[in-house]
């Protein structure tokens, strides 16, 4: 399984594990993602069923941890991190409104088809953005 | 199971929750009665965190229905959505009953995880709503969608 990332989700990303609130990012992302396949990735909210995309929100750590977005290319056994928002604390998110997973899944496919996407690895017990 | 059936099932639990909360529910909350007995208190408001967390799980469940959806079906799905509404209101007025000081001073952990699993709830059935009603008739997104499959 191959994983990458968008621009806008490596800015969160980075901009969010060093808060000391957000610091346990990177572990609780290798905790969820390091060896998962691809039914394994085919969990939490399928917000364009019967598509045959899997466009997936899913949450990490529990109701007050995290929300991560992602596509699935079960074809070629890839997923696209294209979100990540915490629900609690400074930088608290409630919920992202349905114009907004639009606009997201659209940035997820503009990168794919530009190109612009950054590997993401499991090194170590943590996920690295290279 | 036909996808009616599955969706019918969900819509029975989520209806049958909301009304056990106005009911019995408001007995089961008898705060005098029970400010002595920390321990039944803390239970009680666990367990009716996992149900509502097993709630939240079924409305998740629902966007992983395979097959076609009929006409019905999504208004059996409107209808599950206007049920989890409902409890959630019900919820609502419930944790307000309980965030007290006094009752924090005994289960502050529990009634912070009692909120979180409202939250959680009322974040999934929206979700819902996006993943039948809003998303689908997004034309933005389905062009998308229908390029994405051209990759």
């Amino acid at each position: 399984m191959e994983f990458y990332c968008i621009p806008e989700f490596e800015v969160e990303f980075n901009s969010l594990r060093l808060k000391n609130n957000y610091s346990n990012l990177p572990d609780l992302l290798f905790d969820e993602f390091n060896s998962i396949d691809i039914s394994g990735l085919k969990s939490g909210t399928n917000l364009i069923p019967g598509k045959g995309i899997y466009y997936i929100k899913r949450r990490i750590a529990g109701s007050s941890g995290y929300r991560v977005y992602y596509v699935i290319d079960e074809k070629n056994n890839k997923a696209y991190f294209g979100f990540i928002h915490p629900k609690t604390g400074p930088e608290g998110i409630a919920n992202i409104g349905h114009k907004f997973k639009t606009a997201n899944f659209k940035s997820i496919f503009a990168a794919i088809k530009n190109g612009d996407l950054k590997k993401v690895t499991f090194k170590g017990n943590h996920f690295i953005i290279e | 199971m036909t996808v009616s059936e599955k969706i019918e099932s969900v819509a029975n639990q989520v209806k049958q929750a909301s009304f056990h909360e106005k009911t019995r529910g408001v007995a089961e909350l008898d705060i005098d009665s029970f400010l002595d007995r920390i321990l039944t208190f803390q239970k009680y408001l666990a367990d009716k965190t996992i149900k509502v967390d097993q709630i939240s799980s079924m409305f998740e469940n629902l966007t992983w229905i395979e097959g076609d959806l009929t006409e019905n079906d999504l208004r059996l799905i409107n209808e599950v959505i206007s049920a989890g509404k409902d409890l959630r209101t019900s919820l609502i007025k419930r944790y307000i009953k309980i965030n007290t000081n006094s009752l924090r001073s005994i289960a502050s952990k529990e009634i912070n995880l009692f909120k979180a699993s409202i939250d959680n709830l009322t974040e999934t059935y929206r979700d819902v709503e996006d993943v039948f009603f809003n998303l689908p008739n997004d034309n933005e997104l389905n062009e998308a969608i229908d390029q994405f499959k051209l990759i």
